[in-house]
Order: structure tokens, then C-alpha cells, then sequence
């Protein structure tokens, strides 16, 4: 009896070990194929001159030389330096709006789903959708927003063509398209509180913000994080919006990473360089989010 | 367990589950992989791009004129059996897909189209096939524009010259060009200037008879080459240059003071025009002249049909052209931004016969007639005299830019050094930097340009 039930358990961790895993294979096949291939053909190419002769790309293995020119590069760190005061502002406003947003739509009652679908809208169109929209409403000549202005009696403002107000403007298209991303996430979040905590806060006398300071904020504040990570990893992916309303200018008022690499890669056919421009911004963003990490397991501990 | 139904140790149910996912993963598999490999086209001497002769692919931009090429191109294959398929992509796009497409070896297009930052490195890399090579005796017309030689290249030299092997015709003939409202002219008794400071004169007094509109505006936004393009005129009308005398002489002039002179002669344009000149582009030049706030500007020939069209434009019949001017005691020095049409070296031969007997078509005298009156800008001297003429105002400027035209920003390192002068040059008129500054950085980040393209 005792054999045999062994015999059986040993059969069901074979059966157990065997399909289920080897059903992560295409799995497996398709991440190597997707990821893991560009990503050693990026490394390959960072590290490499690419130059054009003859009808064809050749590569020559460069060492350090990429390395070297990046960190002589004024413009590579212009853009880094621009990327992460866009990125900062941005998410900061966005997720404080975005918070706001999820709170005061939370509150609505039975209103709240069309005030959702409302605010929504913004993050249902693309990107460059965005980009050319804001670029023509911003336009110094043409815009709308100028024409408003100037009907009021206002002054005119430059707005992407001012060094000053370029990457300002940027940051505000940037918080228009992506606060809803962090309302919802943050909605989401809010429904995950539990009720009986408001009804004894409210039974101990709280008020309003007291609620909101002492029960809710501190119930969403995994979710506040999960959108401080995600927009925090696509404002480092930011380009379109860019590319489209300012295409880095004035001068290199507004240039950031991305935009950068597109001149680098593509303006320039600099492939080698361009790659390791690539790769330097992949390895300070899992640098970036390792270390989050670490810090938010090291306060919870 | 049922071992009526025992396969492999799997009861049915099993079996036909695990099945079902092997059924469908395989075969997804297989797809995703084939999907992942690049399209590996053809090698020298085979066909396989399109698997015929009687079809051939061309790349080319997204233009105001590309209505015009398309219809062309269905004519021909009409008339032919050869039919000929463009795929179009917007400007910076269209130069990466011809990128790919070479370093995969790709028999995607047939035919490339390029423009003035691209034509030189294509040229210099060999991606381009000379057409002796597809036929030895093939020879342009002599009314075929080459645009300061712009088609005929010389590997040895690594540069343009008349006694190079042509690699490319011109898909759609372009110049810069003065543009100017005629009604206001008439009204105020202006004469057509031939100075920039002839220029800055009327536009002075237009605006102040029109508070409203804009004397003159310059392209001074950041872009591909706009920014350079539009100093280029002053620039070279003072015998300056961004490089002494290509390909004899590559020193950097383009902080001379030949350039710091023109610059200040740019600068006095500008201010007649919008208050942020770094902002204005292509689009926002024919923008303002179609909406009858411009009154003097240079644009390409090619922008003509947005402002005769009545459908975009306020003011149709009121737009005149003419020679861009020059500087005073300078001399007139357009320049020449045709769209260049060639033919990969990396395709197959037949494929290459098919895309030269089409190219010789449209540049022919039938195809630029057709060409011109579906609306595109013909790239013939016999073209722009006929009759097309009389609706065609900016045929007799094109017709004077002819034999003076100097050549776009066309070196083989024409987009490494395009990100310098386009960045430096918007920053003097956006009023970042000094004239001088700005000159002397670019000048310095052209060197270093140069010392990379191996022409140091």
C-alpha cells in the first residue's frame, strides 16, 4: 500500500515536471526570439563602429570608444538632464492630480462611472495624435490658444518656441495625456480600501481630510507607488509628444534621451553609438528601479 | 485510470487536451520565428523582390507632388505592362525603410528616393547603382536639369562631377524661389527686388501700410536642413560656404566673416517676420502666405501649387515669382532641393532594368509633360519653356535658377553635419547664442564632422 502510493506520488511529480514546463517552451522560444536576440544584437552593436562602405553595414568592434564619445557628449547630457526634470515634474503632477481626480470621483455616488469615462478620454488618444493636436493649438501664429488670448486682451506667449516656456509646455501636455492613466490605477486602488475603516473614522468624529490623510492615502499607497514606477519608466520612454511638438528645440531646449538617439540613429546613421545610447539608458532605468526597490523593501523592514 | 483510454500513461481527456495546445502552439511558433527573420532579399544577379519583371517597387516620400508621381506612374504602367507600385512613408521614415532595406539586403524597393542630406551617403556607401552598370548606353537628355551635377557622382573623388557616372534622376524638380503678393506690389508700386536689401525695403513699407502682415520671414526652425537651407542663399551669395571648395578643399567656413556678414543679413530678415522665427518651418511659411499674411518669402518651387490652390488658399492670381535675390554686390545663389530617384545595387538585374526603363520614362519628355500637368514640378528646361508655362508662373524663376544653382547640403556627412548647423543656426535665431559664438561651436563640431567621415 505504502509502495504504491509512493509509486503514484512519484509518478504524479514526473507528470507534474514534465508537461506543464515543457508547455513554457514556445514561451521561452518567443522571449528569446523578441527580447533576448535584440538585446544581445544592441550590446553587439554598442560596442561596435558601424560604418557604411560598399553597398553594406560592416562592424568593427570598438571597445570603449562609444563610452568615451558619450561622456564628451554636451547634447547626450542635456537630454538626460531635460529627461529627468520631465520626468519628475510630470509624474509628480500626474500622480497628485491623478490622486485628486480618483478621490473627488470616488465621492460622486452614482455619477462617478461617467465622470470616469469622461476623464479617460485624454489617454485613449495616441500619442501622436496628441503630439500634432497640442502642436497646432500651441503654434505662436496659428493657435488657438494664442487667438484666445489675444481676444482677452492677454499677451501672446511664445510657448514651444520659447527656451524658457518650451519644456514647461512639454511637461503640461505630458500631465494632460497620461493624468487619467494614474486616476485610474488609483481608482482601482480605492476600491480595494475597506469600508468599515471610513464608517469607524467617521463614527470617531473625522473629518474629511482627516479621512482622506489617515484612511486613504495610506489604503492606496501601493497603488500610488505601482503608478509612480510605470509612469515614471514610460516618462524615459517619452518621444512621440516631443518629436512632434518641438523635435527637441528650441535649440536643445526640450532635447531629451529619446529624441536624442532618434538624431543620433536614424538622422545621423551613427548605429554603434546610437546603440550604446540605447543601452546606457536601458541599464540606468533597471538601475534606477533595482534601487526603488531595495529602498522600499529596506522602509518596509 | 481507464487503460481503454490510456495513451502514454495520459488518459483521453488528457491526450486531447495537450493536443489541442500542441495543435496550435506549433504552428504559432513556427509563424512567430518566421515572422522574426528578416526578409532576406535578393543577392547580385537574382530577381526576387517582386518575382517578376513586368513589377517594380518604389520608395518615395509623402508629398504634396506624390499624387501627381502616382498617377504618373500607373500611366506608365498602363502603357508599358510594367507596373509599378510606391510605397510611401513620411520623410524620416522613408530614409530608415531604404536604410533597412539595404543592410538586410532586401529586394523590398526597387528604387529609392532621396533627398539632399541623404543622396551623398547613399552615393559614397555604394548603395546605389550606377546606371552604366544596368545599361552602358544609356545617356540623359540634355534638357534633363542635373542641378549643379547633383546627379553624377565620382566614387574616386568621392563627390559630385560632371564627368561622374550618373546614379540618379530626379524625381521631382525643386528650387528656391522668391515668392511675393503681386496685388500689394501693384498697389504700392514696388518693384521686384533682386537685393535682399531691395527686400527688406518693400517689406518695410508694406508693413508699415499693413501692421497686420509680415514683410519677409525666414525658415529658422530646427528640422532636417530647413534652418540651413534658408541661410544658404546669403551665405553663398557672399562667395561663402559652409566648406571652402568640396571636394578640393573640406576647411570649415562656416564661421567666416564672409558667414558672420550674412548671418547679420539673415538676422535683418527675420525681424520683419514672426517674433519667433525658430518656430517657423516649411508648413508655417506657405501657412502664412496662404492666409495673406506673408508678403515676401523663399520656399521651394515646389510649394507654388499650395498657394495657387483655391481650396487652401487666399491668395490665388496675387502670388508672383522670382530669382531669390542676392546680397548687395553678392551674386544670386539659389539652391537646387530636387527629390533624387535611384536604383539599389544590391537587386537583382532584371529587377534593376525595369526600374532604369521607368526612371528614363518619367524623365523623358513625355513623362515630365504629364508629370507638370498632373501637378508635379518637371525637372526639363524644354518642360519648363512650353506652354505650361502661362499657368505656371514659377516656371521662369526655375528657369533663371537653372544655370546658377548650387547644390543642397549634399555631402556624404551631409546629416552629421546638418545636426550641427541646424542646431546652432536655430539657436542665433531664436536668440540662444551669438551670432559669432554659435558659428565658432559649429565650426569646431564640423571639424570633428569631418575627421569621423574620414575627410581629414
Amino acid at each position: 500500500m505504502r509502495s504504491t502510493s509512493t509509486a503514484i506520488a512519484r509518478r504524479g511529480r514526473r507528470r507534474r515536471f514534465g508537461f506543464p514546463h515543457l508547455s513554457l517552451l514556445p514561451l521561452i522560444v518567443v522571449l528569446i526570439a523578441l527580447v533576448g536576440v535584440p538585446l544581445v544584437q544592441l550590446v553587439t552593436m554598442s560596442f561596435s563602429n558601424v560604418s557604411l562602405s560598399g553597398g553594406e553595414f560592416l562592424w568593427n568592434f570598438s571597445g570603449l570608444d562609444n563610452f568615451r564619445t558619450m561622456m564628451a557628449d554636451e547634447i547626450f547630457w542635456i537630454s538626460v538632464r531635460q529627461t529627468i526634470m520631465l520626468v519628475v515634474a510630470a509624474v509628480l503632477l500626474e500622480v497628485i492630480l491623478g490622486t485628486a481626480l480618483a478621490i473627488a470621483v470616488e465621492s460622486l455616488g452614482r455619477s462617478w462611472a461617467i465622470a470616469r469615462n469622461l476623464l479617460i478620454w485624454p489617454l485613449i488618444v495616441t500619442p501622436v495624435a496628441v503630439g500634432v493636436t497640442f502642436s497646432l493649438i500651441l503654434n505662436p501664429e496659428f493657435g488657438v490658444l494664442n487667438s484666445i488670448l489675444d481676444t482677452l486682451h492677454l499677451p501672446t506667449q511664445a510657448w514651444l518656441s520659447s527656451t524658457t516656456w518650451a519644456l514647461p509646455t512639454v511637461i503640461a501636455v505630458d500631465v494632460w495625456h497620461w493624468t487619467p492613466f494614474v486616476f485610474l490605477l488609483i481608482l482601482a486602488g480605492l476600491a480595494g480600501v475597506d469600508r468599515s475603516l471610513y464608517e469607524a473614522a467617521e463614527t470617531d468624529g473625522a473629518s474629511a481630510m482627516q479621512i482622506i490623510r489617515n484612511v486613504t492615502l495610506p489604503g492606496i499607497a501601493p497603488a500610488i507607488a505601482t503608478a509612480t514606477v510605470l509612469r515614471t519608466v514610460m516618462g524615459f520612454k517619452v518621444f512621440d509628444e516631443i518629436y512632434l511638438l518641438t523635435s527637441g528645440g528650441p535649440g536643445t531646449s526640450t532635447e531629451v534621451i529619446n529624441t536624442y538617439i532618434h538624431n543620433v540613429f536614424s538622422n545621423q546613421g551613427n548605429l554603434g553609438y546610437g546603440s550604446f545610447l540605447a543601452l546606457t539608458v536601458i541599464v540606468l532605468l533597471m538601475t534606477g528601479i533595482a534601487l526603488f526597490y531595495v529602498a522600499r523593501m529596506l522602509w518596509q523592514k | 485510470m481507464d487503460t481503454a483510454s490510456n495513451f502514454l500513461g495520459m488518459s483521453r481527456r488528457q491526450l486531447l487536451q495537450r493536443s489541442a495546445i500542441l495543435g496550435l502552439g506549433v504552428p504559432f511558433l513556427g509563424g512567430t520565428l518566421a515572422g522574426c527573420g528578416s526578409r532576406q532579399g535578393a543577392t547580385t544577379g537574382s530577381s526576387q523582390s517582386s518575382g517578376s519583371t513586368q513589377a517594380i517597387t518604389m520608395a518615395i516620400n509623402e508629398s504634396p507632388w506624390l499624387a501627381a508621381y502616382q498617377e504618373l506612374a500607373a500611366q506608365y504602367g498602363e502603357e508599358t505592362g510594367t507596373s509599378v507600385t510606391l510605397r510611401a512613408f513620411p520623410p524620416d521614415n522613408l530614409q530608415t525603410k531604404q536604410l533597412n532595406a539595404v543592410q538586410n539586403r532586401s529586394g523590398e524597393f526597387d528604387i529609392y528616393t532621396m533627398f539632399g542630406t541623404w543622396y551623398g551617403s547613399f552615393f559614397d556607401a555604394g548603395f546605389m547603382a550606377p546606371f552604366s552598370s544596368i545599361d552602358p548606353d544609356v545617356q540623359l537628355d540634355a534638357e534633363v536639369i542635373t542641378y549643379g551635377d547633383l546627379l553624377k557622382w565620382d566614387a574616386d573623388a568621392r563627390f559630385y562631377s560632371p564627368d561622374g557616372e550618373v546614379y540618379a534622376v530626379p524625381a521631382n524638380g525643386n528650387f528656391q524661389i522668391l515668392y511675393y503678393r503681386t496685388d500689394i506690389y501693384e498697389e504700392l508700386g514696388l518693384e521686384v527686388p533682386t537685393t535682399y536689401q531691395d527686400v527688406i525695403s518693400n517689406g518695410r513699407r508694406i508693413m508699415e501700410q499693413n501692421s497686420d502682415m509680415y514683410g519677409y520671414a525666414i525658415r529658422g526652425q530646427r528640422g532636417s536642413n530647413g534652418a540651413t537651407v534658408g541661410f544658404l542663399p546669403l551665405l553663398r551669395g557672399l562667395g561663402g560656404d559652409l566648406l571652402a571648395d568640396p571636394p578640393n578643399d573640406w576647411s570649415v567656413t562656416i564661421n567666416s566673416d564672409v558667414a558672420l556678414e550674412a548671418m547679420d543679413l539673415y538676422l535683418e530678415l527675420a525681424s520683419l517676420g514672426p517674433s519667433t522665427p525658430q518656430s517657423v518651418g516649411q508648413a508655417e511659411l506657405i501657412s502664412l502666405m496662404q492666409g495673406g499674411r506673408l508678403a515676401q518669402t523663399t520656399m521651394v518651387s515646389a510649394a507654388a501649387s499650395n498657394l495657387q490652390d483655391p481650396a487652401q488658399s487666399t491668395v490665388v492670381g496675387n502670388v508672383g515669382s522670382a530669382l531669390v535675390p542676392m546680397p548687395e554686390g553678392g551674386s544670386h545663389a539659389p539652391t537646387a532641393l530636387p527629390a533624387l530617384a535611384g536604383i539599389p545595387a544590391h537587386i537583382g538585374s532584371d529587377q534593376q532594368r525595369a526600374a532604369l526603363d521607368f526612371l528614363m520614362w518619367t524623365v523623358g519628355q513625355t513623362g515630365q509633360t504629364r508629370f507638370a500637368e498632373l501637378g508635379g514640378s518637371p525637372a526639363r528646361t524644354d518642360v519648363l519653356e512650353s506652354d505650361l508655362a502661362d499657368d505656371h508662373p514659377e516656371y521662369a524663376a526655375m528657369l533663371d535658377s537653372v544655370p546658377i544653382a548650387t547644390r543642397d547640403v549634399a555631402y556624404p556627412f551631409a546629416p552629421e553635419l546638418l545636426q550641427v548647423s541646424e542646431r546652432r543656426i536655430n539657436e542665433v535665431v531664436a536668440g540662444i547664442s551669438g551670432a559669432k559664438e554659435a558659428l565658432d561651436q559649429a565650426a569646431s563640431e564640423i571639424e570633428a564632422v569631418l575627421s569621423e567621415a574620414g575627410f581629414r
